[in-house]
This record gives structure tokens, C-alpha cells and sequence, in this order.
């Protein structure tokens, strides 16, 4: 799976099944910054890796998501 | 009690002695520090339930509850005072706090388990002794229904509101475990995950402590904290006595949104680009900015700050509440959502930052035991689960606990749960009643649920349009539609109709001297009218009325009102030139009172010149009652007095109201003791004629000798008296000192500042608790519109005495600068309508249309009309309005109103003063006037020529004690005039006199001179230049007089009485009338 693909898996566990892409707003899905901190916890690569709280208030689409735990976990995966 | 041995499951990580120690964070210190203060050591006390309906295997719990104590390190934090700060070390060694109690049957299992509850969650926790929480376990009673509850509480500085769901899932994994169902559910071993928990604390607690310090080296700290200087402190309900300390005692109030509710919620937070947090949060401060009137509000908010990835497994306290200054201006709603979005996000991208960081930087006034920098605070929870299931057939309930404690004013809580989203509110039950606790919950939902239906609409409206404040209000303070402002023939027409009824009756009543009968005093009316007839007064005239013999007086004013003119009060010993000014505005065309004839003023006749013209020519037809009453000065700000116009109405539906509250009849004998341009003297007259009571006159009494004012009240079976509040402590203390009891007196009214119930005034109420003293407010411009009764029976635990209630027929409105009416609790300004305003100022239209404006929400075309008080004032929650002070520099002075701007200009008038500023030290009865003049140039105006001028153009009352010289005007930081830094500048003596020392140098007292000198400088801390200087001009009042006199009885055996010293308010005088030459 892309991170993309993990990403959006992601979401769909916590929030539920709906259309979603890339530049879909991660708010416009329902994904307020304690579901967010869930998902991302669901994504961590490591129990130690830190995430710097207000990072994450500056990811707005699924897209910045996706970037944000690629960066995250050394890289985009192939 | 369990004793939990650990060693053997979590061995420390290194053998060292240190391995135990674990970091602090900045926000654990802060909650220790709190937690040491604070009297309520169960104040940060986490408390929850799970309820069961159904028994629990208490062994299997009792050994979930092991592993839970062993698995979260963080309950094992035990702290301590470290020579540089709290410390903190795990536990290796604990007992559980466990417990189990059987409800025996007696109450029902619900009612008991709400005792239960309420008693357990209340019990402190010992931070210095692992573990911190306590755990109780509630059976039923064996022949009952199988129910069960498991407590707990855990202590804040080691959980927040994430743990909640990290220790219901470790119960319930631990309970599962011990039923043997563990290996099923793939359960990890728990030494070993405690040996992983205890490393993923420690590191998440480094993590913090590490970025704490990069946030404050990166200069975060001073970021924030610039963010919020300049914000006032948001204060709700900021009535006088509001306490410094609390005990914390609070109450939670609860609803509930619906789902659908919830949804429109979100469905909005989306549709505005933020999210419900903010959405929430900027409803709430939009709200505390209308109940605090402020256009911006502080509020605090928990932010997460677990940091690394396994915190989120972790039962520990990894929030940092931070203050936000939020906007509360009038705004679209969808605007306001943006700024609070925007100001979230700024405070959240530097949520490291230790809120004692700020605290230091902020450095706020810390009075009592309230949080500092922010009073309010805002908290929305992860979504709780509210059920969990321990096994297939335990399914419980969880509910979070409060205890009842106020760790804020107020705290606003929302929590997504299964059935919508839950609101709740804790307030400070010491500092705000619960109705307003209820009604700004309830606005809270209507603002919201009205919020997200119409985003675009503005603020302003949104509030305006709350309905729950409304009911209040409308009930309180309009009460237009139910005044009664005419009577057949007006004033006169009630004082024909008493004459008529009571024809023998005393009217007027002068002790030791004159008393009229009502029909003599009409016959007089009738005559002295015909005379002024004669003159060729006729309605809408002006006629100068100088009080004289009160006989006269009365008969003036009568036959004034006959004619249809309006009376003006013309005191004459008010400085020539405002003498001259009143009846120039006034266009009076004849004064009454004084003989002879003025070439340059009106014509002039006494009351009996005038029965005499009268001779045996018929009275005219006597006026309807339709034309204005009388005209009287006030200060005026731009250095002119200004005169109210008073109509007809507002004072027909005082008088009507007075009746009745006052309970006045024929047998009402009511003391006339204002000076006669007051308008209170009216309310002394025309109410007590109205009904054939008698009017008594003060006679030869000096109305400053209080203690001859107690005796006339006792002799003269006076029933009705009217004080200002400036000398009703006094005469208190004048009455209980002759030893009187005024059996007779029934109503002590006061006005004209605020009343303040001192001890002499409390211990006259009570020694007769039917006695009502009646406190009144009500500018000239209204007369008196509010009245609020204390009795000794029910006397206020707070001395500052509420204005009280709207008398039927006025409408008051409390405004914001916005125009729109503020909630009750909020402070806005008095706005007087209904039937109570004057018709305006007399001849003056441009002030006239400054001050009396149309009212608010009236229809179009309606002639309905407010006076705008300038007065500021609150709804208390007991329905009566708590005066605040004043908007402008309208000061009060033992009763006189001040314009300081009108003592400013006339000094100013002055060639050698280039700015004057006047300002109030002391209050009640020890305010005094001060004047700060800044010299044009380099000559120095002398004090002795300042006070010459001033006595020549104002009152006694407006003159100045003090007159000092400065070289600047001091401003504050928002450019108004420091009036504050002056008076306390006097205080530290820090300001030079206007009087050189060359001034005076001719005069060399000696002997009981100098002795008076003495005194006199001492107790106004002014010397006088020469012998002949007015204790009065000097500033002194007649409460100093009433100083000095007890100063003179221990120095000399001849003090003078009080009406002596004012024939003789000189050191000269006075000296010589000690020495007995006088």
C-alpha cells in the first residue's frame, strides 16, 4: 500500500466510509485535531517518534497528510 | 488494602538510586503549587464511574485494578519538596487504595449510590504517598437486584482527559485477564509492559520538559504573552463585595444537543473552515464578551501535548492550559469564527510555552486565590465512550465526576458523546448566582444552535436576539406601561382636591413660627396668584421663586403653578454671576421673594406685594395642569449649569408612586429639608400636599446641625424624612448620641450618590425594624426613577446599598456602547424612558437633543424619548440595579453633582492657567474637590486669586480644597486625563502650592488665632493666607465644621455651636468669639 492508500484506509476506520481523494480537506470529512492525533498515532512507524503538536495544525488536506507521515517515516515508501 | 510489591515486576532501569526519578513538567508544577495553596486539597481531584447493572466478580476487579497500578507508572508518581523544586520518583512499593462497601437496602440503591459518590470523590489524595487514586467498589444488597459501581479518582497531576479512556481500557483488560480470559484476548504480559510504559513516561515526560525550554529560548513566551497585554481581565458579574477568595465552592450545570444538533455543529465547523472546538469557542467568548462588556476576552483552553507517539497509551498529565485573548466585537458571526480560528492556531503552534511563563511576563495584579491572567475557561473532551463492556454480560455506564469544586469563575465544558454533544458549565457559586449561571448556559445553546443556522448574520444581532435575557428585562426594568402621570387639574389640581377635603388641616407647618391651614394656604394660592395675574405671568412663563419663610414659599410656588408658569429656586447665596445666568436662560419675567427692583433684571415682588395688587379682583381661571413645574440648575460640563425643564407627567407619577410606597396620608408629616433648588425638595411638598398631610419647615434650624435636626424630627412627630446620602451616617450618629429614638419617623429616604450602609445607619434601622429607609436615584433630569427599601429587620450583608427598581411608569435600559441593551450582571449605562424625562433643558436645544434621544426600538414616528444618564449600572440577579459609577467626569460631592469640567473651565478662564484638571480624593463624607493647574507661562497663578475668582462664578460646593501646581497634565496609556496619579501625587505631598511664600507673610497669628490656624490647616491641610479667609472658599465642608468644632471643645471651653461658625467661618471670627468678643 502507498501511504496514500494507508492514509486513507486510516481515515475511513475512524470516520467512516465516504468519497475521499488527495485534495479532499481533512475537516470537510470530519477529521478534527483529536481524531487527527489518532490517526496519525494509527500511522506511527515507531512508539518513540515525536510529533510536534502544531505540525499538525497546518495539514489540511489528505494530501498534507500523506506528505506529512512520508517526511515522517524517512521518505515516501514505494 | 492490598500491598502491591512491584520490585520484582519493574525492576528499576538502572540500578542506581536516580533510575526512580522522574522529570517534572511545567504544568505539573504549576498544578503542585495550586494543590499546596489551595485550602481544597481535593480541587484537582479526576474522578469517574463506571456503573453496572449487573455484579461484578470484586476479587477479578480488585486484581484489574493491581495491573492497572502496574501498568500506568504514572499513578505511582509520588511528589516531594526538592531543594529546588517539587521532585517527582515511581513507586516501586504501594497499597492499593481499594475498597468495597455493600449497600445495606436501607435508601435506594440510586440514592445511594449518589452518597456514595459524592462522599468519595470529595476525599484528598496525598501527593506524597503513591499511588494517586483511590478505587472503591459499590455492591447491592444480597436480596436485591445484582448492581454494582466502581469509583475512582485519580489525581490531575498525573491524568487529564485522555487517561479517562486509557484506564477504562486497562480495567477492563486487567478484568478480563483475571477471569482467565487474557491469553484469549492476546494480553501482553504486564511486567513486561510495565517495564515498556515506565520507559514510554519517562521519555514523554522529558520530551516535554525539553520542549517547554525550547519554546521560551525561541522566544514563544514573550510572543504569546504580547498577544495578551493590554487585555482587561474578563470579571462577570462584577457587583460591589464580589470576594477576592473563594472556597471553590461550584455547581454543574448540564445539556445536552441532540445528534442532530451535534451534526449541524460539525456539518457548520466545516462549512466555516474550523473546527467544532472553535466553533464552540468562539460562541463562547462571544458570549462572555456581552456578560463581561468587553470587546475582547481572556479564556483559557487545555491544550494535548503528548508528544510522542506511546503517550497516547499513557494515563498522565500531558496538557498545558494556555490563555487566549478572544474578539467579542460586533462582527459577521463567519468573521469572528476566522479570528478565533486564527488565534487558536497561533496559541497552539507555541502550546509549549509554560503558562508561568506567561504569568511572569504578564505579571497581573494577583488579588486573592483566583487563577491568575484568566478567570474563564473552555474544555472540549475527546469523544467519550460512555459504555464499555467488561465481559459479554457486564456491560457499565461511564460517568465522569465532579466534585463540586470551582477551579475558575466559570469553566465550560463540551464533550461528544453517543447521543450528541454534552455542555456543561461550572460556576463559582461564591462569585455568581445561579440564575445567571442558568441563563447563560441557556444563551449559550440558543447562541450557538442560532450561530450555525445563519453564519453570515452578525454578533450583535445573534445577542440581541437571545431570548432568555429578555424575560428579565422586560419584567424589571420596562415598566412604561404601567406609570400613572396625570391627575385632573395636575399638582395644583391634587393640592385644590386635599384642601377640599381637608380644609382645616395644617398644610405647612414652620416650627416655633407660621403655620397655614389648607384653606388659608389655597385663599393665599388664589390671591398671590391673581397678583401675578396682574404682573402679566401667564402659562409657559418662568417666574423666580427665593426661598424665604416656608409658608411664603409654598404659597409662591402654588400660585406660580396657578398661572401656568414654572417656578425656578433661586438660592441667593449663589455667586451674583449664576444668579444672573439662571434667569437669563430661564427668560424668568418676575422673581418672588425679594423687594425692591433690579434695573438691570426682572421685576421683583414679594408674596405679600402681590396679595396686596391682588385686592378684591377675581383669580384667574387656575391652569390645567398640562404646563411645566419648575426649572432647576445642574452643573453642567462645558462650564455652564444647565436647567431642567421638568414637566407635568414625570412628576404626577412620582408623586402617585410616592403615595403609595411611602404610605403617606393626612397623618404624613414630612420634614422640607433640602435646599429648595434640589429636587427633592419637591417630593418634601407636593406628595405631602397632595394627600392634606403637613409639610414641617426646618425654621430657624441650621440644616447642617444634625443633631437640632434629630430633635425637631422627635418633637415635631415628624413621620416622613428625606437626607441626602452625604449626612444620613451623621445624623444617624446625631440621633443615637442625643439619645432619640424617633418613634415616629416610618421613612428615612436618601439620595443623590451612592448609599453605602454604615454602622451608625445599620444600628438606627435596627433598633426599629419597621423603620424603612428608602434609597432613591434619579438624575434632576428625571427626578427620582428607582427606590430600593432596607429595613433592620432583613439588613444587606454588603454595606453598597442597590439603586433598586424602576418606579412604575419609567422605563430604564441598560446599554452598551453598541446601543444594544447588556445582559443582566453586565455593566452598561443608564438610559431613563417611559414617562420620566423632563422636557429638556430650558432654552438650550443643542444640549437639549444631546441628552434626551429617542428610545431604544421605539416605532417609527413614535415621540418616546430616554435620557441618557451617564450613569453605569448592572441588573443584579435580585432584580434591583446596583449603581457603578459614572461614564464621564460627573463626580458627586456629599450629595452636590459636579461636572469636574465645569470647576476646569472656570479655572481656566483664569490668564496665568493653561490647563486646569479637577479631580475627587476620599469618598463619602470625606471626598474633597482638588484643582491641579498648569501654569500659561512663567508666572504662577496664586491660590488666594484662583479662589477669589472661583467663589465669585461657582457654588461653595463646587470650590476646590486643594489647589496645587503642575508642569504636565499626566495622561494614562489610552491618552485620557491621569486623574488617579494627581490625587495620589497630593496624597504622597509631592505637588507644590499655589501660594508663595510672600502671600500672607503680613499675617502673624498669635494666641487663640494661631490656635484656630492650627486646627484649620491640619484638618484641610490647607493654611488659610490671612484672617479673613472662608473655611468654605478653602474647601472645607460642613462635616469638617463639624471636626473642627470637636477639635475647638478640647482645646478651649467655648466651641462655637454649628450655626455659630457659619456666621463666622474665619480664623478672625472664630478667634474672637473664643475669646468671647463675639
Amino acid at each position: 500500500m502507498t501511504t496514500t492508500e494507508d492514509v486513507l484506509a486510516c481515515i475511513t476506520r475512524r470516520v467512516g466510509d465516504q468519497p475521499m481523494s488527495e485534495t479532499s480537506e481533512l475537516t470537510d470529512l470530519g477529521v478534527d485535531s483529536l481524531v487527527l492525533l489518532r490517526i496519525i498515532t494509527d500511522l506511527a512507524a515507531s512508539e518513540t517518534q515525536e510529533i510536534e503538536p502544531h505540525d499538525l495544525a497546518r495539514l489540511v488536506t489528505v494530501g498534507d497528510l500523506a506528505e506529512f507521515v512520508d517526511r515522517w517515516n524517512g521518505g515516501p515508501r514505494p | 488494602m492490598t500491598a502491591l510489591h512491584l520490585r520484582q515486576h519493574t525492576p528499576a532501569a538502572h540500578p542506581e538510586e536516580h533510575a526512580d526519578v522522574l522529570p517534572v513538567t511545567d504544568a505539573q508544577r504549576s498544578l503542585l503549587f495550586i494543590q499546596e495553596a489551595a485550602a481544597r486539597k481535593d480541587l484537582y481531584n479526576n474522578s469517574f464511574r463506571i456503573v453496572f447493572d449487573s455484579a461484578l466478580d470484586a476479587e477479578a476487579m480488585r486484581s484489574a485494578l493491581e495491573r492497572l497500578v502496574l501498568v500506568q507508572p504514572a499513578l505511582r508518581t509520588v511528589f516531594r519538596a526538592g531543594p529546588e523544586g517539587p521532585e517527582a520518583r515511581l513507586a516501586r512499593e504501594v497499597t492499593l487504595p481499594w475498597e468495597t462497601a455493600g449497600h445495606d437496602g436501607a435508601a435506594a440503591w440510586e440514592t445511594w449510590l449518589d452518597e456514595q459518590t459524592e462522599e468519595f470523590v470529595r476525599l484528598p489524595l496525598d501527593l506524597s504517598r503513591a499511588p494517586l487514586c483511590r478505587f472503591r467498589l459499590l455492591v447491592s444488597a444480597p436480596d436485591a437486584p445484582a448492581r454494582s459501581a466502581l469509583l475512582v479518582t485519580v489525581h490531575h497531576t498525573v491524568s487529564d482527559g485522555v487517561s479517562v479512556r486509557v484506564l477504562v481500557d486497562e480495567i477492563c483488560a486487567g478484568y478480563r485477564q483475571a477471569l482467565g480470559r487474557a491469553v484469549a484476548d492476546g494480553q501482553e504480559d504486564p511486567a513486561a509492559l510495565a517495564r515498556k510504559r515506565e520507559s514510554s513516561l519517562r521519555a514523554e515526560l522529558a520530551a516535554q520538559c525539553a520542549a517547554a525550554r525550547t519554546a521560551v529560548d525561541a522566544g514563544e513566551a514573550d510572543t504569546l504573552a504580547a498577544l495578551l497585554a493590554g487585555v482587561a481581565p474578563t470579571t462577570l458579574y462584577p457587583v460591589p463585595g464580589r470576594p477576592q477568595d473563594t472556597s471553590h465552592r461550584a455547581e454543574r450545570l448540564r445539556l445536552l444537543l441532540d445528534r442532530p444538533q451535534r451534526t449541524s455543529v460539525e456539518r457548520a465547523a466545516r462549512n466555516l473552515g474550523t473546527t467544532p472546538y472553535e466553533l464552540l469557542l468562539a460562541c463562547y467568548a462571544l458570549l462572555l464578551g456581552d456578560y463581561a462588556g468587553s470587546d475582547d476576552v481572556l479564556v483559557g483552553s487545555p491544550f494535548a501535548t503528548r508528544r510522542t507517539v506511546a503517550s497516547h497509551q499513557l494515563c498522565g498529565f500531558f496538557v498545558n492550559t494556555l490563555p487566549m485573548a478572544l474578539p467579542a466585537r460586533d462582527m459577521p458571526f463567519e468573521a469572528h469564527c476566522r479570528e478565533v480560528s486564527a488565534t487558536v492556531r497561533e496559541t497552539r503552534a507555541r502550546q509549549s510555552v509554560p503558562f508561568d511563563a506567561l504569568v511572569t511576563r504578564l505579571a497581573p495584579e494577583r488579588a486573592g486565590n483566583r487563577n491568575p491572567v484568566f478567570q474563564c475557561m473552555f474544555a472540549m473532551q475527546d469523544e467519550l465512550r460512555t459504555r464499555v463492556a467488561l465481559t459479554p454480560w457486564s456491560e457499565g455506564r461511564i460517568e465522569i465526576l465532579e466534585n463540586g469544586s470551582a477551579k475558575f469563575d466559570l469553566w465550560l465544558g463540551a464533550t461528544a458523546v453517543e447521543d450528541g454533544l454534552r455542555i456543561e458549565l461550572d460556576y463559582d457559586q461564591d462569585l455568581l448566582p445561579e440564575s445567571y449561571a442558568r441563563r447563560f448556559l441557556a444563551e449559550y445553546r440558543e447562541l450557538l444552535l442560532q450561530a450555525v443556522e445563519t453564519p453570515s448574520a452578525g454578533t450583535g444581532s445573534l445577542l440581541a436576539g437571545l431570548g432568555a435575557r429578555r424575560g428579565m428585562m422586560r419584567r424589571v426594568l420596562r415598566r412604561g406601561a404601567d406609570g400613572r402621570p396625570d391627575a385632573p387639574g395636575g399638582l395644583l389640581g391634587l393640592v385644590r382636591e386635599a384642601a377640599r377635603r381637608h380644609p382645616d388641616a395644617v398644610a405647612v407647618r414652620q416650627p416655633s413660627g407660621s403655620e397655614v391651614s389648607y384653606a388659608e394656604l389655597l385663599r393665599r394660592t388664589e390671591r398671590t396668584a391673581t397678583g401675578l395675574a396682574g404682573r402679566g405671568v401667564s402659562r409657559g412663563d418662568a417666574v423666580a421663586v427665593v426661598p424665604g419663610d416656608l409658608v411664603e414659599t409654598v404659597v409662591a410656588m402654588l400660585a406660580v403653578l396657578w398661572c401656568g408658569a414654572a417656578y425656578l429656586p433661586l438660592d441667593t447665596a449663589l455667586p451674583a454671576e449664576r444668579l444672573t445666568y439662571m434667569i437669563e436662560q430661564s427668560g424668568c419675567r418676575l422673581v418672588i421673594g425679594l423687594p425692591g427692583a433690579d434695573a438691570d433684571g426682572p421685576p421683583r415682588a414679594t408674596p405679600a406685594q402681590l396679595e396686596a395688587e391682588a385686592g378684591a379682583a377675581d383669580a384667574p381661571p387656575a391652569a390645567d395642569g398640562t404646563d411645566p413645574v419648575y426649572i432647576m440648575f445642574t452643573s453642567g460640563s462645558t462650564g455652564r449649569p444647565k436647567g431642567v425643564h421638568m414637566g407635568q407627567g414625570p412628576l404626577l407619577n412620582l408623586l402617585h408612586w410616592q403615595l403609595r410606597e411611602l404610605r403617606m396620608g393626612p397623618d404624613s408629616r414630612f420634614l422640607q429639608y433640602a435646599p429648595l433648588g434640589f429636587d427633592v425638595s419637591y417630593q418634601e411638598i407636593f406628595p405631602t400636599l397632595a394627600c392634606g398631610g403637613t409639610v414641617v419647615g426646618l425654621g430657624a434650624l441650621d440644616r447642617r446641625d444634625l443633631t437640632a435636626v434629630a430633635r425637631l424630627a422627635e418633637q415635631e412627630e415628624l413621620t416622613h424624612l428625606y437626607l441626602p446620602v452625604a449626612v444620613a451616617g451623621a445624623f444617624a450618629g446625631a440621633v443615637e448620641s442625643a439619645g432619640l429614638s424617633l418613634p415616629t419617623v416610618r421613612h428615612i429616604c436618601v439620595s443623590g450618590e451612592q448609599l453605602n450602609l454604615d454602622e451608625r445607619l445599620r444600628r438606627l434601622l435596627a433598633r426599629d425594624p419597621e423603620r424603612e429607609l428608602v434609597n432613591l436615584y434619579g438624575p434632576t433630569e428625571t427626578t427620582a426613577v428607582t427606590w430600593h427599601v432596607v429595613r433592620g429587620d432583613d439588613l444587606p450583608a454588603h454595606d453598597h446599598v442597590p439603586v433598586g427598581r424602576p418606579v412604575p411608569g419609567v422605563d430604564a435600559y441598560l446599554l452598551g456602547p453598541d446601543g444594544r441593551d447588556v445582559p443582566p450582571g453586565a455593566v452598561g449605562e443608564l438610559y431613563l424612558g417611559g414617562v420620566c424625562p423632563a422636557v429638556g433643558y430650558v432654552n438650550d436645544p443643542e444640549h437639549t437633543a444631546a441628552a434626551f434621544l429617542p428610545a431604544p426600538g421605539a416605532p417609527e414616528g413614535s415621540t418616546a424619548r430616554v435620557y441618557r444618564t451617564g450613569d453605569l449600572a448592572l441588573l443584579a440577579e435580585h432584580g434591583a440595579l446596583v449603581f457603578l459609577g459614572r461614564r464621564d467626569a460627573q463626580v458627586k460631592v456629599r450629595g452636590h453633582r459636579v461636572e469636574l469640567g465645569e470647576l476646569e473651565s472656570a479655572a481656566e478662564r483664569l490668564p496665568d492657567v493653561g490647563e486646569a484638571v479637577a479631580a475627587v480624593t476620599g469618598t463619602g463624607e470625606q471626598a474633597a474637590l482638588c484643582l491641579f493647574l498648569r501654569p500659561t507661562g512663567p508666572a504662577q497663578p496664586k491660590e488666594s486669586a484662583v479662589r477669589a475668582h472661583l467663589e465669585q462664578i461657582l457654588p461653595s460646593y463646587m470650590l476646590p480644597r486643594y489647589v496645587r501646581l503642575i508642569d504636565a497634565v499626566p495622561l494614562t496609556p489610552n491618552g485620557k486625563v491621569d486623574r488617579t496619579a494627581l490625587t495620589s501625587a497630593l496624597g504622597a505631598g509631592r505637588l507644590r502650592t499655589a501660594q508663595p511664600a510672600e502671600e500672607g507673610s503680613g499675617w502673624e497669628p498669635a494666641g487663640t488665632e494661631r490656635m484656630v490656624r492650627d486646627l484649620w490647616t491640619a484638618l484641610l491641610g490647607t493654611a488659610p493666607s490671612g484672617p479673613d479667609d472662608s473655611f468654605f472658599a478653602l474647601g472645607g465642608n460642613s462635616f469638617d465644621v463639624l471636626k473642627l468644632i470637636a477639635a475647638l471643645r478640647e482645646n478651649t471651653d467655648r466651641a462655637p455651636t454649628v450655626s455659630d461658625f457659619f456666621r463666622r467661618p474665619t480664623v478672625r471670627a472664630l478667634a474672637a468669639h473664643l475669646d468671647g468678643g463675639a
